[in-house]
């Protein structure tokens, strides 16, 4: 008999899923677009991703040093805010913008509020808000996707933001963006946008793969893309010209809304923990998506409707199912 | 009279716990004695009630079925010597639960001498009600998980519970459905799928029995699905006259208040109610035989059948005397003791670790689990990341992280008005924690903490 047994209460076993398995699997997903985005921005696009992540590895470790706590950084959760928000800006964003954003994100974001799991708004976004409102152009003007033949850099064409799909579809002639925009590049993502959001194919699959590994559940990304599209149609059936509002399939395929969807608004600890409030803050995003797009003055509300809907989560928590043998006694 | 049943039996699925597979190995062991120890410990507090007091002291001799103890607590049960011998102390010794209770050492003579041996009684089903009440009640038996004396669960209720006690009236709770389950407990339990197929007939008469003793108009049998009897199609083992269910044990499912509402889609009053307050009494195999052997030779409880599973060794299922050390057991099935770092009296799930190998088989014991040095998890202090797992895992529906951060942070009357006493421990929640906190771990200080603010109050 060995001469000491370990003694602890039960159970005595725990499901191999951890905090860094989890993460690991976070940033598997994000593979397939951030591939995309170093096919069509190039080595700038490399530059930005790697910049972003180790910086946001850098102030979590910094951070903990200074305030005494366990340097967590093996666990990936920072690696995957920088990477995340990297993932939103343009290719042309400066070095600075990204550290100072990527710096933001995780001590304004996680740290300020005692770290993982204790943020009440989504860290990425925090930092994206951060460098939207102080450099609107840095972050605000995005770039035609550039070609492999002109080199590993590549030249950089802004793009006027009135050109932009969804201002073309909130501002212009909503039915004018197909002209514009070409399906097929629209969904694997050769059009101008975020260096890792614009390819809808790579984030679906990633995002797919996350619900299938039940990484996150499945009533976030259902809620808000079917609260997005049930709104979206209800108005686009006012006028199925596509004149006055433009077709929901296109609010589904432009701006930040996959990103969003899979990976920003399934962030654990800024949504509700019970699957109907999850649901419900699906829904919520969804349509405070479409509310913004169609009336508000920014282009792509969905990031703001995360943060919005973040504010809402302690109250969605209190959804819940009753309890279980909460009945009359049988007497 | 079938019309009847199936109007009780709405079957709602079972979709919360956890899928943690089902026991091959252990289920396919035959279920075997293993040798008498040299020496038993009989604790005398082997049930929910109170510590029986002893009738023996240092020096006697005793025989096997000789009352060691017994209690006017109506939910204490007697406690039976389980071999013949010496008794060599009355003194406290560590018990399962971590505890010190008084136990009954005995020397073992070896000579198996019965006080009264059990002689069956081939007109045991024409005794009187009050007759066959009266042996269960003096056989001592109770039912392992509960720590409930059996006759409590069939006779009327003695005591009025809590509920009752408002209204002012204990009333008699009829029982419409007798449920025998030979669905085990936790994945490394085969106890009752054993008896399922070892002793099938006993079953169906223990069965017959105690429908007639609780005057239940219908009985159901439940089996673990895709187990098959001898072959035959595993969703009629028992024959066309018996109705019987096959259930995914998704643990954990075979608890009785959940299998309640899996059978019968009744919800069970909870924390203060039992399933018979629907009108359902659920009964596991071993305990049936137990009630069985009470009425029809007098058997008292003297031994049980636990699974002992462990690192590289063959499960085993073993009928173990009431007392029998771990030691000795696990002696005999061989387990590679130095690579011993954990032993877990009952599941890996629900089980109580223990700090001494000393500590002996109750009669609440279901099996002996050992755990390998490099198996051994480890919880942690992280804060909760509020992933929600625990949420989706609750059988209960209640919401593990809402009641462990109070208790973490000592709210405790938070807690309890989140439901803190409802939790029935199944560990579901510290299982699936990606963070690995110890969540059980908070509950049941809570609950310690509460339960000792109401009695100081």
């Amino acid at each position: 008999m060995s001469d000491k047994l370990s003694v602890t209460f039960s159970p005595h076993l725990q499901d191999r899923a951890s905090i860094s398995s989890l993460t690991y699997l976070n940033l598997a997903a994000l593979g397939p677009a951030i591939l995309v985005g170093l096919y069509f921005f190039g080595l700038r696009a490399l530059i930005i991703f790697a910049l972003s992540a180790a910086t946001a590895v850098a102030t979590e470790a910094l951070l903990q040093k200074v305030m005494g706590r366990e340097i967590t950084i093996r666990d990936g959760t920072a690696a995957l805010t920088g990477l995340l928000l990297a993932m939103l800006l343009p290719a042309g964003t400066p070095w600075w913008a990204v550290m100072v954003g990527s710096a933001v994100a995780i001590f304004l974001g996680k740290h300020l509020y005692g770290g993982l799991g204790c943020n009440p708004f989504n860290a990425v976004i925090v930092g994206w808000v951060v460098m939207q409102l102080s450099w609107p152009n840095a972050v605000g003007i995005f770039y035609e996707p550039v070609s492999l033949s002109e080199g590993l850099w590549g030249k950089l064409y802004p793009l006027d933001p009135s050109e932009m799909p969804l201002a073309i579809m909130a501002f212009g002639d909503a039915a004018g963006v197909k002209d514009m925009y070409q399906l097929w590049p629209s969904l694997i993502g050769g059009i101008p946008g975020g260096i890792g959001s614009t390819s809808v194919i790579a984030l679906a699959v990633g995002g797919l793969f996350l619900i299938i590994r039940r990484v996150i559940t499945w009533q976030i990304p259902v809620g808000f893309l079917g609260g997005l599209l049930i709104f979206g149609l209800i108005f686009w059936l006012v006028d199925p010209s596509g004149q006055t509002y433009a077709n929901p399939f296109h609010q589904l395929i432009y701006g930040y809304t996959l990103i969003g969807a899979f990976f920003l608004a399934t962030d654990q600890a800024t949504s509700p923990y019970t699957g109907f409030g999850a649901l419900f803050y699906g829904l919520g995003i969804g349509v405070l998506t479409m509310i913004i797009r169609y009336w508000g003055a920014h282009q792509d509300g969905v990031l703001f409707a995360i943060l919005f809907m973040n504010a809402l989560t302690p109250m969605l928590d209190r959804i819940r199912f009753r309890s279980y043998g909460r009945v009359q006694a049988a007497i | 009279m079938a019309a009847k049943v199936e109007q009780l039996i709405k079957p709602k699925k079972f979709r919360r716990g956890l899928d943690l597979g089902t026991p091959g190995a252990v289920a396919a062991q035959p279920i075997e004695d293993i040798p008498l120890p040299p020496r038993v410990y009989v604790p005398l507090k082997q049930h929910r009630g109170a510590l029986c007091e002893s009738k023996v002291s240092p020096g006697d001799q005793v025989k096997i079925g000789q009352l060691l103890g017994e209690s006017a607590d109506p939910e204490a049960a007697p406690i039976h010597a389980p071999v013949s011998g010496k008794v060599v102390s009355v003194a406290d010794h560590p018990d399962p639960y971590g505890r010190m209770i008084l136990t009954v050492t005995i020397e073992n003579d070896g000579a198996e001498e019965w006080l009264a041996p059990p002689a069956e009684d081939p007109q045991f089903q024409q005794k009187k009600l009050s007759a066959m009440m009266r042996a269960v009640r003096l056989s001592g038996w109770v039912v392992p998980r509960s720590g409930r004396p059996v006759y409590t669960m069939l006779a009327p209720p003695e005591r009025p519970t809590a509920y009752i006690f408002l209204v002012g009236i204990p009333k008699i709770k009829p029982v419409r459905l007798l449920v025998i389950s030979t669905l085990d407990l936790e994945p490394t339990m085969a106890c009752n799928q054993r008896l399922l197929i070892e002793a099938l007939e006993d079953i169906k008469s223990g069965a017959e029995v105690i429908k007639k003793m609780v005057g239940a108009k219908e009985s159901l049998t439940v089996i673990d699905q895709g187990r098959s009897l001898n072959g035959s199609s595993p969703t009629s083992p028992l024959g066309a006259d018996y109705q019987s269910v096959s259930l995914k044990n998704r643990y954990p499912v075979a608890w009785p208040e959940l299998l309640t509402t899996a059978l019968t889609g009744l919800e069970v009053p909870w924390p203060d109610g039992e399933p018979r307050d629907v009108g359902v009494l659920i009964l596991e195999a071993d305990t049936v035989l137990g009630v069985l052997e009470a009425i029809r030779s007098g058997r008292p409880q003297i031994d049980r059948i636990i699974s002992v599973t462990g690192p590289e060794m063959t499960p085993r299922n073993l009928r173990v005397r009431l007392g029998t050390p771990l030691r000795d057991i696990i002696d005999y099935v061989g387990g590679d003791l130095d690579n011993v770092g954990k032993i877990v009296v009952g599941g890996l799930m629900s089980g109580y670790a223990q700090y001494t190998d000393l500590v002996p088989v109750t009669k609440e014991t279901l099996a002996v689990s050992l755990m390998a040095k490099n198996e051994l998890v480890a919880f942690s202090e992280h804060i909760c990341i509020k992933c929600g797992r625990c949420v989706g895992v609750c059988p209960m529906r209640l919401l593990p992280n809402v009641i462990t951060n109070f208790c973490e942070f000592g709210h405790f009357a938070d807690a309890a008005d989140a439901e803190l006493f409802k939790c029935i421990e199944c560990g579901c929640c510290a299982y699936v924690c990606p963070a690995k906190r110890p969540l059980v771990h908070y509950i049941k200080h809570g609950k310690a903490e509460v339960t000792a603010m109401r009695t100081a109050t």
